[in-house]
């Protein structure tokens, strides 16, 4: 274990180095991209979120935890495809390529956390409640690395897995209320079913409206972050021995 | 003499992309789904040998023998679904010298990433640090990305990276599958000739892959030739090469 998570440091390290190798304003731009984001949805509130208490930080807090999901899994899915080279010419656990990529998003994911610090403390919020958000991340983390090691496995077999998960983050970020209110009816009201709802729900009831979350809500995403983490690292453990072979 | 590996009935078979049939719809459908049809192919048939502790093995044979397929089996980057290897002591398969490099990242950071990879903590990549800057002769190119060097300066760095995560690592087998240099100038091609020698004529099992029949001779007291996936014959170096060099002449 310690030796994955060492490979995986020195893994993530070069990865980050390597992307912001070159740019002028470098890691700048892990503070920029969602600060555009969010000034786009903050230009158009009357349309989306006219009705919503604090939307700039119910804003901030769906778009930074979606983002953060969307990121990871994006990178994951080709995560061991990309490194084919490596696998069929090393000895190396093959989860390095899995958890690499997400530290690697974990970095950036530290400056979405320091905008959203700022924002509370621009809005003359409490920021103490921001503590809580470390327990929800490890949950939140959980899911994402069981999704992660499920897409990676599984996409080394099935190539056509890229094109059906853009088709489906994509829904996912329509049907999740980042950007509306979650009060808002839908069509197809996926959102009981829907683990990020349920972060992004729990965070910003603790961070912005200071309210216990439902207790029925949290046993429910705990449940399934760590039947979906089980299921996804059973499988990854399951098909990694012909990894070499069939890339 | 106490085994280290012992190679027992082994074949492997792979499934690679084949012709595909020229009826039409067959085009079409395969056009449509972007999968051909896949052909078996048996790269390994039926092989026996053991190596002994502190053995040095070679591997020879036409390129698509099986070498590499056998080492990368017995190294366990292959799965073995036919036949049995046994393997007793911590192992280390290196068949590229470049492995994990970026081209982009700068000298320093690729000691440091590479080392890595082969499982050292920072803590212990800095101590080997200066061993392997001052090994390659590029103490004024830490901070160049990998990419502004030379292809030498490139062979030379690797090297070093390689052969002192080795020399730390000090595993028991060591597979080397076309990985002696043969790279640099004199110099330098002299002083990774005696570092190789150090880290082979130690007590260690090794096993070597190369087109280099030279090299196989100077470093292995057993010789192993493989041809179609099949083992043709083993024994002194010296034999088995003048018997393969017939055989290919023929």
């Amino acid at each position: 274990m310690k030796k994955i998570l060492q490979i995986s440091m020195a893994m993530a390290k070069a990865e980050f180095i390597l992307k912001n190798e070159g740019n002028y304003l470098g890691v700048l731009w892990y503070v920029l991209e969602p600060l555009f984001l969010l000034s786009i949805f903050l230009l158009v509130k009357k349309i989306t979120g006219a009705d919503i208490e604090h939307y700039p930080l119910y804003l901030v807090i769906g778009l930074t935890m979606f983002n953060f999901f969307r990121k990871v899994t994006d990178s994951t899915i080709t995560a061991i495809i990309n490194n084919h080279y490596l696998l069929s010419n090393l000895i190396i656990p093959k989860e390095v390529f899995v958890l690499s990529t997400f530290l690697r998003v974990v970095y950036s994911h530290i400056f979405e956390i320091v905008i959203m610090l700022s924002f509370l403390l621009f809005f003359h919020m409490p920021i103490w409640y921001l503590l809580f958000y470390i327990p929800i991340f490890i949950v939140f983390s959980i899911f994402i690395l069981g999704v992660s090691f499920f897409l990676s496995s599984i996409s080394v077999y099935i190539n056509d897995l890229g094109n059906l998960w853009g088709v489906f983050s994509r829904v996912l970020w329509l049907a999740t209320p980042i950007f509306y209110s979650s009060k808002l009816e839908l069509p197809l009201n996926i959102n009981l079913i829907n683990p990020l709802y349920h972060f992004i729900t729990i965070s910003r009831d603790i961070i912005i409206y200071h309210q216990a979350p439902d207790l029925k809500m949290v046993t429910i995403v705990s449940i399934e972050s760590i039947i979906i983490f089980l299921l996804g690292f059973f499988i990854f453990q399951k098909v990694k021995p012909a990894f070499a072979e069939n890339l | 003499m106490t085994n280290v590996i012992e190679v027992q009935n082994l074949s492997k078979q792979f499934k690679i992309d084949g012709p595909v049939k020229k009826f039409f719809l067959s085009r079409f459908t395969n056009v449509i789904s972007g999968v051909g049809h896949k052909r078996k192919l048996l790269p390994l048939r039926d092989i026996n040998f053991e190596v002994g502790i502190g053995e040095k093995l070679g591997f020879i044979g036409r390129n698509g023998a099986g070498k590499s397929t056998l080492l990368k089996l017995i190294s366990g980057i292959y799965q073995t679904k036919t036949g049995k290897i046994i393997v007793n002591g911590s192992l280390i398969y290196l068949s590229n010298l470049s492995n994990g490099l970026k081209q982009r990242l700068s000298v320093k950071d690729n000691i440091f990433l590479v080392g890595g990879i082969f499982g050292l903590s920072t803590k212990e990549i800095k101590k080997l640090y200066n061993r392997i800057v001052e090994f390659s002769d590029l103490e004024k190119f830490v901070d160049s990305k990998f990419y502004q060097l030379s292809s030498g300066m490139q062979q030379r760095i690797s090297f070093s990276i390689t052969m002192h995560c080795l020399e730390f690592l000090n595993p028991d087998i060591m597979l080397l599958d076309e990985v002696l240099p043969e790279f640099g100038d004199e110099e330098f091609k002299n002083k990774s000739n005696k570092k190789i020698q150090e880290l082979i004529s130690g007590g260690k099992t090794v096993i070597i892959v190369s087109h280099n029949l030279n090299t196989i001779q100077k470093f292995c007291s057993r010789v192993l030739w493989l041809n179609g996936g099949q083992l043709m014959k083993q024994g002194n170096p010296k034999e088995i090469i003048d018997e393969y060099l017939k055989f290919i002449e023929e």
